[in-house]
Order: C-alpha cells, then sequence, then structure tokens
C-alpha cells in the first residue's frame, strides 16, 4: 500500500479516480473523516477473496463512470433524492453527489455500503442511508 | 490521470488479477445490457423463451455470482447475438483508460494458441488460468 491517493490540488480531497469525463471523489465530513474512502480501504484489504472481489467490481465501476461520465449499465445509476444519488454494483450502493468547476465535473461519494441480502438491486435505499447521505452532502459543502 | 485506489489495489498482492476479473465480468454485464436493449425485448420475454424464472435471469443480469459460459451463450444468442472474445495485454485496459483510448486488442498469429486456450478451458470467463497472462474484453456480433 505504498501508492497514495490523489489529492486535489485546489480542495485536498481524495479522487478516487480520475477520468475524462469527471473524477470521482471522496466527501468528507467536518471532523475530517471521509466515510467512502474508509469502505472501500475496508473492501480492499479484507482476508476474504470475496470481499477483495467487491473492492475489485466497485473500482472497474468507478473506471468507467469517470471515463464515460455515466454507466453502460443506465439503471446502475439513479436519483435518490435532492442532490443525493447512487451508483452500484449487484453488491455494493455508492451514494453520491455531483458538484462543478469550470473545467470539470466532479462526484463525491458520500460514503458506500453493501446492499442488503435478499433485496433487488431495484430495491430501495433505507433511510437511515439517504438520511446519511444527504448528512454528509451538508457537511462537505461545509468543508 | 493520477494515480489512485486502482494503483493500489492493482500492487497487492492478486489485485491486479481480482481487478482484470473485475474488468471482465463487467463487460460481460455489459454485453448482456446491450444485447437485451437491441432486442427490443424484457427480462421477462427473456425468461419466457429461455423457459426459466424471470428472477434467474434478473440474478445474471444483476451481475450476481459468476455467469458460466454455456448461460451467457444461451442468452445471447437468445436475444439474437452472439458474444467474441478479444485479447489485450494484462495491465492493456488499465493503460488505455488512463491515456484515454481504446484499449489496443491483440491480433497477430502468435497470439492464436493463447486465445485457443482461453475458449477452451470452458470454466468461467474470469476464472481462466490463462486470464492471469492476458485478459480479453468481450464483444457481440448479431446472428
Amino acid at each position: 500500500l505504498t501508492v497514495p491517493t490523489s489529492d486535489c490540488p485546489h480542495c485536498g480531497r481524495r479522487a478516487l479516480q480520475q477520468g475524462s469525463a469527471l473524477t470521482v471523489e471522496a466527501a468528507r465530513n467536518t471532523a475530517g473523516e471521509e466515510p467512502a474512502l474508509a469502505f472501500l480501504n475496508k473492501l480492499m484489504s479484507a482476508r476474504r477473496a470475496k470481499r477483495r472481489r467487491l473492492a475489485a467490481d466497485a473500482l472497474i465501476l468507478l473506471e468507467e463512470w469517470s471515463q464515460l461520465g455515466k454507466l453502460e449499465v443506465p439503471r446502475q445509476q439513479r436519483h435518490i433524492r435532492e442532490d443525493l444519488w447512487e451508483i452500484k454494483t449487484y453488491a455494493l450502493r455508492f451514494p453520491y453527489y455531483e458538484t462543478t468547476d469550470k473545467t470539470h465535473r466532479y462526484t463525491r461519494l458520500t460514503h458506500g455500503f453493501e446492499k442488503d441480502i435478499g433485496k433487488t438491486v431495484d430495491g430501495k435505499m433505507p433511510a437511515n442511508r439517504i438520511n446519511y447521505g444527504l448528512w454528509m452532502i451538508r457537511e462537505d459543502r461545509a468543508c | 490521470m493520477l494515480s489512485g485506489l486502482y494503483e493500489r489495489f492493482a500492487g497487492q498482492p492478486g489485485g491486479s488479477r481480482l481487478l482484470a476479473g473485475a474488468r471482465l465480468r463487467r463487460r460481460v454485464i455489459v454485453v448482456l445490457h446491450q444485447a437485451l436493449e437491441m432486442s427490443h425485448l424484457s427480462q421477462s420475454d427473456l425468461a419466457k423463451k429461455l423457459g426459466i424464472r424471470r428472477s434467474a435471469v434478473n440474478q445474471v443480469f444483476r451481475g450476481d455470482g459468476n455467469v458460466r459460459m454455456e448461460t451467457l451463450a444461451e442468452y445471447l444468442h437468445e436475444l439474437g447475438f452472439e458474444a467474441l472474445l478479444t485479447l489485450t495485454r494484462a495491465g492493456e485496459p488499465r493503460r488505455a483508460a488512463l491515456e484515454d483510448r481504446p484499449a489496443a486488442p491483440m491480433t497477430s498469429p502468435a497470439n492464436a494458441s493463447l486465445a485457443f486456450d482461453l475458449a477452451l478451458t470452458g470454466q468461467f470467463l474470469f476464472e481462466s488460468r490463462s486470464a492471469t497472462r492476458a485478459f480479453g474484453s468481450v464483444a457481440m456480433t448479431a446472428k
């Protein structure tokens, strides 16, 4: 684990993936925590290969998203509430919101979590996850 | 593009292999969804044609679990397509993404035996031993 994540020269946020269409960053709260990055780090360093495979799926998804600015399977991306959206793999969900500057489009993952077992991919996101995502947006904007 | 989580994960033992597997799984899912869209059929229509439950079809389209080659071929065939595999050097898709260009396929006759080896495994596409040396992308062709 010697390669650091990339920091935005403007705001210092971590660029999880940087592509020609957009940059994916981890939103952070006023305490300096970055739940999305912590979630991915935990998956990436898991002992079980099955969990590390989930991390690989997420990284490939983020690469595609940053390159194209959208997902090739549109149903894996949808609006949740207010400024909160989500992208997902079959097992993981990543709520996010978007922001832009004059030259580039940024998406900030508020957090990440594993989908509840037995629910379909089209299932609703639990209310506590939505509320946490909305809270993280407010926190990130305050940073 | 700056290096980030992807490079960190690829640097872990077995990380690049997991990413190669995830990339191939992703291509399979994208190809399936493209075939479904181009066929103007629904997942329910496909389930009827295949004589199986819609939930089983949905599971495959979500990318939940390993998809057998035979299953992939059957689904695509019922949708009016067949899949072709293209080999490229391990790491080339990521390099291509970093350089914002399409991945270069391997087309020389010297690679034919490797392609044959990959096709003969009869195992899950992304768990082939050959896939650890080089991994392919999946393309579709109409019947």
